[in-house]
Order: C-alpha cells, then structure tokens, then sequence
C-alpha cells in the first residue's frame, strides 16, 4: 500500500492559520475523489474540540483527522508550509505548537492503528523530519514518507 | 491468582490516537513483566466506562475530568516523542502500586 502519493504532498504552502492549511489539504483529497464532501468540515470541526498539533523535535507537525465514514479511499495528505502556522496541542488546549509540517490524515477504521503507529514513529526521529521538511522535491517527500511506513512493517514481521 | 491492571485510554472522536498509546502501553506493561488490560474509550464515555471498568490508572490523549478517582497519565508523548521517559515511568509507577 503506497500511503503517500505525490499528488498530495505539497511544499511551501502559504497558509495563514491551521484553518487554511487544513481546507487545502482536505480540498486536494476531495477534489481526486478520495474522501467526502463533508470531510474538510469534519476535520476542521474536529481540529477544533480536539486539537492535533504535536511538539515533535525541531518542527511542529499536525496530524488533522476525522471520522472514517467521511473517508472514500485512505490516503495521506502532506503540507510542508512557507512558515509554520499555529496549532493547538493535541491534550493541552490551552498551550499552542508552531506547526511546520500538516499531514491530514484520511484512514478507515482498519488499518488506524498499524498507519498511525508507524507515522508517529517517523516523525519522532530528528533528522527524518528535518530531511522531510527541507526537502524541495515532492515525489522525494512521498518516498521518505513511504519508505519509512514499510519499513517498520518488516520489522514487525521478524 | 495475579489481578490484572485495567488502564483505560482516552482520546477524542475517534479511536485513532488512543490505539497508538494503548499499544505502547501494553508494550511498556510486557517489558516490566506486569499484566494488563487496556480498554479504549471516547472522552465523552469516560465517566461511564471508568464505572464499568474500574480502572487503576487512566491515559488521556486529550483533557479529562479531574474528579474521575483515578491517576491519570497524559499521553501525547506517545504521539510526539517529546517526555516519552517520563511518561513510561508514570505510567510503571502507577501500575506497580498495590
């Protein structure tokens, strides 16, 4: 399963506030058929009673989700923003991140776990996510990204 | 016989994030040789499931309410590596106790 196609990472977005990074994402999902038209909404409703920006090392990344019943096929949207935007903290409302990096999220129920697990992962290594983040080439951004998801499924396996 | 430890795992809408920090916490649990039961939940049932479940110790991924009557242990950590230590020795301290 390639998680992250190229067709969904974009670089150097201009975003004013988590808001807009999240509606262009999502939109870029919607508009290739891969979730709902509720979707953006969902997500952006979401963002806002339970905030998903994460202090990682280096840069701050954001991982907006929602619900899988406004998902059609499961993919990863990747933001690499001009300048970070503010998010609010995954658990800590009142505390804020400066977030680099936006990866909505669009997952079935199946499947959350082992994605998610993986993804955290990766973006908690420093220099993945600083090589992610720096880099100009988008099918490069997708490779990382993909490359990173397998490998831990082969770890898993032996 | 050895009672196993209940630690329910809290997050938002959906069961995303609780199913990374639930994993985690089982892994956390095997190391120390301690048996667990970790039980997922929506902060919206917390208050129900913490009276079916009777857990010893609560990890939220998202603000819960403070007047529930077990230790809770936030868990984003997990999420971002960021205090992760410090969370496992939280978490195998509670799980530990009595």
């Amino acid at each position: 399963m390639i998680w992250v196609k190229e067709d969904f990472v974009f670089i150097g977005i201009e975003a004013c506030s988590a808001g807009e990074a999240i509606s262009f994402l999502s939109r870029s999902l919607y508009q290739a058929g891969y979730v709902k038209d509720t979707f953006e909404e969902a997500v952006l409703k979401r963002e806002e009673e339970y905030p998903t920006g994460l202090p990682t090392v280096g840069y701050g990344v954001a991982i907006p989700h929602t619900d899988a019943e406004h998902v059609l096929k499961p993919t990863i949207a990747v933001g690499v923003l001009k300048k970070p935007v503010v998010f609010k903290e995954m658990g800590y409302p009142d505390s804020t991140v400066n977030v680099s990096l936006v990866c909505v999220l669009a997952l079935e129920k199946s499947g959350y776990v082992d994605l998610l697990s993986k993804f955290v992962e990766a973006i908690q290594d420093r220099d993945f996510l600083n090589r992610v983040c720096t880099e100009k080439d988008r099918s490069k951004i997708a490779m990382l990204l993909n490359a990173k998801l397998s490998a831990v499924q082969k770890e898993e396996v032996k | 016989m050895i009672t196993k430890k209940r630690v329910l795992v809290a997050c938002g809408t959906s069961i995303a994030t609780a199913t990374v920090a639930a994993n985690r916490v089982k892994q956390i649990a095997d190391e120390a040789g301690i048996a667990v039961e970790v039980i997922q939940c929506k902060v919206g049932e917390i208050r129900g499931r913490v009276q079916t479940t009777h857990p010893h110790l609560i990890v939220a991924m998202t603000p819960v309410p403070s007047d529930l009557g077990v230790p809770v242990v936030m868990g984003i950590p997990f999420l971002s590596g960021i205090g992760i230590d410090n969370v496992k020795q939280q978490i195998l301290n509670y799980l530990k106790e009595g």
